[in-house]
């Protein structure tokens, strides 16, 4: 069951230097108890995306100029602001990239859930410090109680994303959506909050949106796979597919960077160039100045390729089945 | 990253804040007006003659009588205007195409010179009033010929006749209670609060960039004493301290005014400086000059300075400001030098005769420094951060 | 908590030591003498009449203004010396040098009784114009000091033993050595027997006296540290005494005390105020960046930044009190002429009445600094993680701002409290000297005009306390707003 649809989103930047297209004309869904992986490199608009949904983003310079999001069947975008306060914290959670600095040092971590709680849910003080104990445990937190009147600064990185995550399934929300959640974090504190996620997918039937530029972490814990470049969405793929058989020329370029890929004692490949300023993206396909495959037609808008059940492309010149193992290779 | 490539860099950026850079040509257009006050006000005349004599530039001698102008600070920037206008006159025209560096080294010789020559020279004209002169003159049936600047006046000379005139266009903001023309008295202003800004301004930071560059670089105890010192002198308040100050010194001139200002106001760039110095202390070029065996004073003040040397500018420019507002307080209340026309001292007459032009020109003229110096201070800090660097 | 600040009060002292010190080598090293006016009037040096010149001695000393600054070395002095000096003060040297002959006097006064034993042995000498130089200087020299809280029976045979030494003096024929000015040398023989009789009555004196004027090492060594104007001034700091004003002779301590009400109120309210302005103007600006009132108010802030506050007043003063073109408010003080003929509640709104403008100064400097930072701070936390943390999930845009991000956009804004207070008492000397309030700041500058050094090192010593107060409330109180600060 499709749980948030996105149509055609567009989020810009009106700066002093130009208007910037941060996300342009993006779209993908997620479903019910789905871990979907949106991934690219930085810049690429995955967590103006994200921010997007919960219409977030820093406004001005930023708008949502065009697009719906469909939420339950409602409009995201165009629902009015305090409609959308209910839907915050309630049914679409959001962890952020930094765990430390996304708590607010000056309350405890208590304080900062218990508002969640008592504004979405009405608990009252007694039951909103149980339900936080409850959550603290649930998320891995040792010796919760005690946790609950700490400040922000008495406690780790992987402690305060614990909290975090904590704070966003709270009011048990139906999605998600966790930008970088581990990126600022330690190996081992990663993957037990990967794990996390994953449990409650499997318990609860959380839908999640997982932004990463780790294609590892993707391949561990994703159900689908978005991959975006530039603002659009290249390739949509379920995870097998996307391993197996990439189609889009920057997917396969991302899986080459990774060392796994690489056979032992070969070099590490790597994309040629970076990714162009939002400023003057290229015409037509966006990725053609990096891309070992790009023609003259590229200059135009590149059509969508159904290359398998689900598996999506925007590319002239998409690998077919098998054909990137000789480019790995 | 190379200093001068930083500079040009910081300058670049400088210009594009159309405010601030519009700010500093203003106080550079300020500081042609401190130069070039004598031009514009004065009550010698700029050429003489009675009868068929010869021509005489009474003026240009008063530029360095120690009878007309008192205080040395007069005398500088009329060997400045002396030195100033032919060379600019020079530039101009594009008759000087030498590098102006050697050219500026020209000039900074011949100006030392020529002060030095001033300095210790008197050639004591006796205090003559050249108006008054020729209707004595003239009643007496003797023709003259005399072109006057702009504004005929002395900033001192006394006019009993004349006192509290409004507006005219003999006198463009009327005369003081003492009947001395306003505006003249401003336009020479001009020269004290520059003075006052700059100079004092250079010397605390010069004091408060060593104390602080010793404390960085030192650390441990020479750096707590330092520290100490700073801390003790940012619980006095800074205004009384002045004033005590200001107020124990016998026979007070600007030159005591702008050290007082310094003595108290070091440490802001001392504490910047340190800061800086720590934060260089562990950087790589300086651990290398370290290791490399270059002096101590090669390091902190070769290697290290010039990259603490930012932040210090932009001090410095909000410095000037409240340098200069800090010395019209002083003349204000009366305890700065009383013998120069400061806009201070102007608006304390203003106050006590509650004469509104005394009380405006001064205060707007105050204002408008200020004004100036913040906004380039502004622009300064913007274009020296790389944040905001496009 | 209290640990802290017990610790921080702990380390008031050295800083209040470290402050007195440097106050003293300002009041102490700066050119021309403090005090020196108060009793020359006009006249120069070397016009001061005999009377004028014991009063200002009495004045020295009752001020220690007559003791060596850091280290006293008067005991050392030898007869050679002293000679030399009697020979300087009286012009009879070949350097007809004014300014010598000055410094040789005030020397000669200012060393009192360690010139006993020196001038004793110069009795001796066989110019009678140095004997009865020095006989005039063991006049002044064995001056016993009255103190007024001294024990008065002793004080009434010091007082005796001074009038009564006043005429062991030669007989009349050698002239009064202060008008010698010529060389003529009057016969020895005569002079030496005109001072015969006064040289023997001080001898004899000197011989019950001598314990007075001779020093064992031990004592020496003591007064070389402790018999100078750095440890007096320590001896009266310690006792808070701050001495009497040289003006009015007050206690100038009391005085600072009464007049800290006038300018603690006056800045308080005004910082009251530019924080009840600062902090929303603050908000509103941060949240609507770019809008047309956003500007508005920069500009204002901006202009208010660099208008000279002694301009601001005196504008205000001249356009709406002194009837040009209006007279609402009074043209100065605190309150009215005779204020206990009103009832308590109309007495608070004729003060209320006096302070409207310079409240209004006052708070308009206090509110330009204040702006700055409470907009800078605001912007930099309304762009914050946490924000926009408290955003997703889902608080209204007034608790976002209220709670989150205005607790921590404060925060700044309680340091700068510490440092605001000095620059709003330093605000004081202009506001109060413009609107004739009788606070600290008007007193101070009365005591810089009379050259009363008693009562400037009192105002100077008593702001700095009260910065270090205000930097100690404004830390705890930013280590309570910011738990991060930890009171360990």
């Amino acid at each position: 069951m499709k749980l948030l649809e996105i149509h055609d989103l567009k989020t810009h930047f009106f700066t002093d230097a130009g208007i910037l297209p941060s996300v342009d004309g993006i779209s993908f869904e997620i479903n019910q108890g789905e871990i979907l992986g949106v991934v690219g490199e930085s810049g690429c608009g995955k967590s103006v995306t994200a921010m997007s949904i919960l219409r977030i983003i820093p406004e001005p310079p930023g708008r949502i100029v065009a697009g719906r999001i469909l939420f339950d069947g409602h409009d995201l975008v165009s629902m009015p602001i305090e409609a959308l306060r209910k839907i915050r914290g309630r049914d679409i959670a959001m962890i952020f990239q930094e765990p430390m600095t996304s708590l607010n040092p000056v309350y405890t971590v208590g304080e900062q859930l218990r508002e969640v709680l008592s504004l979405h849910l009405g608990l009252d003080d007694d039951a909103a410090r149980a339900r936080i104990v409850e959550m603290f445990s649930l998320v891995g937190i040792s010796e919760p109680a005690m946790r609950v009147d700490a400040y922000p600064h008495q406690m780790s990185g992987g402690m305060k994303q614990r909290v975090m995550i904590a704070m966003a399934l709270c009011c048990s929300p139906r999605l998600l959506i966790a930008d970088e959640p581990t990126t600022a974090l330690d190996v081992t504190v990663q993957a037990q909050i990967l794990n996390l996620l994953v449990k409650l997918r499997d318990e609860r039937g959380l839908g999640v949106m997982l932004i990463t530029h780790d294609l590892g972490v993707v391949a561990e814990t994703c159900d689908r796979v978005v991959v975006m470049y530039a603002g659009r969405v290249v390739e949509t793929a379920c995870v097998q597919d996307l391993f197996a058989h990439p189609s889009h020329p920057y997917t396969v370029g991302l899986l080459q960077s990774l060392p796994d890929a690489a056979k032992p004692g070969s070099r590490l490949q790597t994309i040629p160039g970076n990714v162009p300023s939002p400023l003057n993206f290229p015409t037509g396909c966006r990725f053609r100045d990096r891309c070992s495959r790009a023609s003259s037609a590229c200059s135009l808008e590149p059509p969508l390729h159904v290359v398998g059940d689900g598996h999506e492309v925007r590319c002239h010149h998409p690998y077919q089945g098998g054909e990137h193992e000789h480019a790995i290779a | 990253m190379s200093s001068a490539r930083y500079s040009d860099l910081v300058w670049h950026q400088f210009k594009k804040y159309t405010l601030a850079y519009r700010s500093l040509q203003m106080l550079v257009a300020l500081l042609l007006l401190a130069v070039f006050a004598p031009l514009l006000a004065s009550d010698k005349p700029l050429l003489w003659r009675v009868s068929n004599g010869p021509w005489e530039s009474p003026w240009f001698w008063s530029l360095f009588d120690r009878n007309v102008y008192e205080g040395t600070l007069d005398i500088v920037f009329n060997v400045m205007l002396v030195l100033g206008v032919p060379s600019f006159f020079l530039f101009f025209v594009g008759a000087v195409r030498e590098p102006p560096v050697r050219t500026l080294r020209v000039l900074l010789v011949l100006f030392g010179i020529l002060l030095l020559f001033t300095l210790f020279h008197h050639p004591s004209h006796a205090k003559i009033s050249y108006p008054d002169l020729e209707k004595i003159m003239i009643a007496e049936g003797q023709e003259v010929t005399s072109v006057y600047p702009l504004l005929p006046f002395g900033f001192q000379s006394v006019d009993l006749s004349n006192v509290r005139s409004p507006i005219s266009w003999a006198h463009p903001l009327g005369t003081d209670n003492a009947g001395r023309d306003v505006c003249t008295r401003m336009i020479y202003g001009t020269r004290i609060s520059m003075t006052v800004g700059l100079f004092s301004v250079a010397l605390y930071m010069v004091i408060g960039t060593i104390l602080g560059a010793l404390a960085g670089y030192y650390g441990g105890r020479v750096d707590a004493l330092i520290l100490r010192l700073i801390e003790v002198m940012l619980s006095i308040p800074s205004l009384f301290l002045i004033l005590a100050m200001a107020a124990f010194v016998e026979k007070r001139s600007i030159f005591h005014v702008m050290l007082i200002i310094a003595a108290v106001l070091w440490t802001t760039p001392a504490r910047l400086v340190r800061g800086e110095f720590m934060r260089l202390r562990s950087m790589e070029f300086v651990v290398a000059a370290v290791a490399s065996g270059f002096g101590k004073r090669h390091i902190m003040f070769r290697e290290m300075l010039p990259n603490a040397l930012g932040p210090v500018l932009v001090t410095a420019t909000f410095g000037v400001a409240s340098s200069i507002l800090i010395e019209s307080t002083v003349s204000f209340l009366g305890l700065g030098d009383i013998t120069v026309p400061s806009w201070g001292q102007i608006l304390n007459t203003g106050r006590s005769t509650g004469m509104w032009t005394l009380i405006l020109a001064p205060g707007i003229a105050i204002f408008i420094t200020v004004s100036l110096l913040n906004l380039v201070g502004e622009g300064l800090r913007d274009a020296m951060d790389p944040k905001l660097r496009q | 908590m209290w640990a802290y600040i017990a610790r921080r009060l702990l380390t008031m002292p050295p800083t209040l030591f470290f402050i007195s010190l440097i106050i003293f080598g300002v009041l102490n090293l700066a050119p021309g003498r403090p005090g020196e006016s108060a009793q020359i009037s006009g006249a120069g040096e070397s016009k001061r009449s005999s009377a004028q010149r014991e009063s200002f001695r009495i004045f020295k000393e009752q001020f220690h203004l007559d003791k060596p600054i850091i280290l006293n070395t008067r005991m050392f002095l030898t007869a050679d010396d002293v000679e030399k000096k009697l020979v300087d003060a009286h012009g009879w040297g070949d350097v007809h040098d004014i300014k010598r002959r000055i410094r040789a006097r005030n020397m000669l006064e200012d060393a009192g009784e360690y010139l006993v034993g020196p001038l004793i042995a110069l009795l001796d000498h066989p110019d009678p114009r140095l004997v009865s130089a020095s006989i005039e200087q063991l006049i002044e020299a064995s001056q016993r000091q009255i103190k007024p809280d001294g024990d008065r029976l002793l004080n009434q045979t010091a007082q005796r033993g001074n009038e009564e030494r006043k005429s062991w003096r030669c007989t009349a024929t050698i002239p009064a050595p202060a008008v010698i000015h010529t060389k003529d040398v009057i016969p020895a023989k005569a002079g030496i027997q005109s001072c015969t009789s006064a040289v023997a009555q001080w001898k004899t004196w000197f011989l019950d006296n001598a314990n007075h004027y001779t020093w064992s090492a031990l004592e020496k060594t003591r007064r070389v540290f402790f018999d100078t104007r750095f440890s007096y001034y320590w001896r009266n700091l310690l006792h808070l005494d701050f001495g009497k004003s040289t003006v009015d002779r007050s206690d100038v301590f009391d005085v600072v005390l009464s007049k800290l009400k006038y300018s603690i109120s006056l800045s308080l309210i005004s910082m009251l105020l530019a924080y009840l302005i600062a902090v929303p103007l603050g908000i509103y600006s941060a949240v609507r960046q770019g809008s047309v009132g956003e500007h508005l108010s920069t500009l204002a802030l901006f202009v208010l930044y660099s208008l000279p506050t002694f301009f601001t007043g005196t504008v205000l003063l001249r356009l709406l009190s002194e009837g040009d073109p209006l007279a609402w408010f009074p043209t100065g003080g605190f309150e009215s002429q005779d204020p206990h003929r009103l009832t308590t509640l109309a007495s608070m709104r004729d003060v209320m009445w006096h302070l409207v403008l310079p409240v209004a100064t006052y708070t308009s400097v206090t509110l330009a600094a204040l702006s700055r930072y409470a907009r800078s701070g605001i912007i930099d936390v309304i762009r914050s993680d946490y924000v926009r943390t408290a955003r997703a999930k889902g608080l209204g845009e007034w608790t976002v701002i209220i709670k989150h991000a205005g607790r921590n956009g404060m925060i700044p804004l309680l340091t700068l409290l510490g440092g605001l207070l000095p620059v709003l008492l330093s605000g004081s000397v202009v506001i109060e000297v413009v609107f004739n309030i009788p606070g600290m700041g008007l007193y101070l500058y009365e005591a810089i005009n009379n050259r009363d050094y008693n009562a400037v090192m009192a105002v100077l010593v008593a702001a700095s306390f009260l910065t270090l107060v205000g930097v100690l409330i404004s830390d705890i109180s930013y280590a309570i707003a910011d738990p991060r600060i930890s009171l360990e």
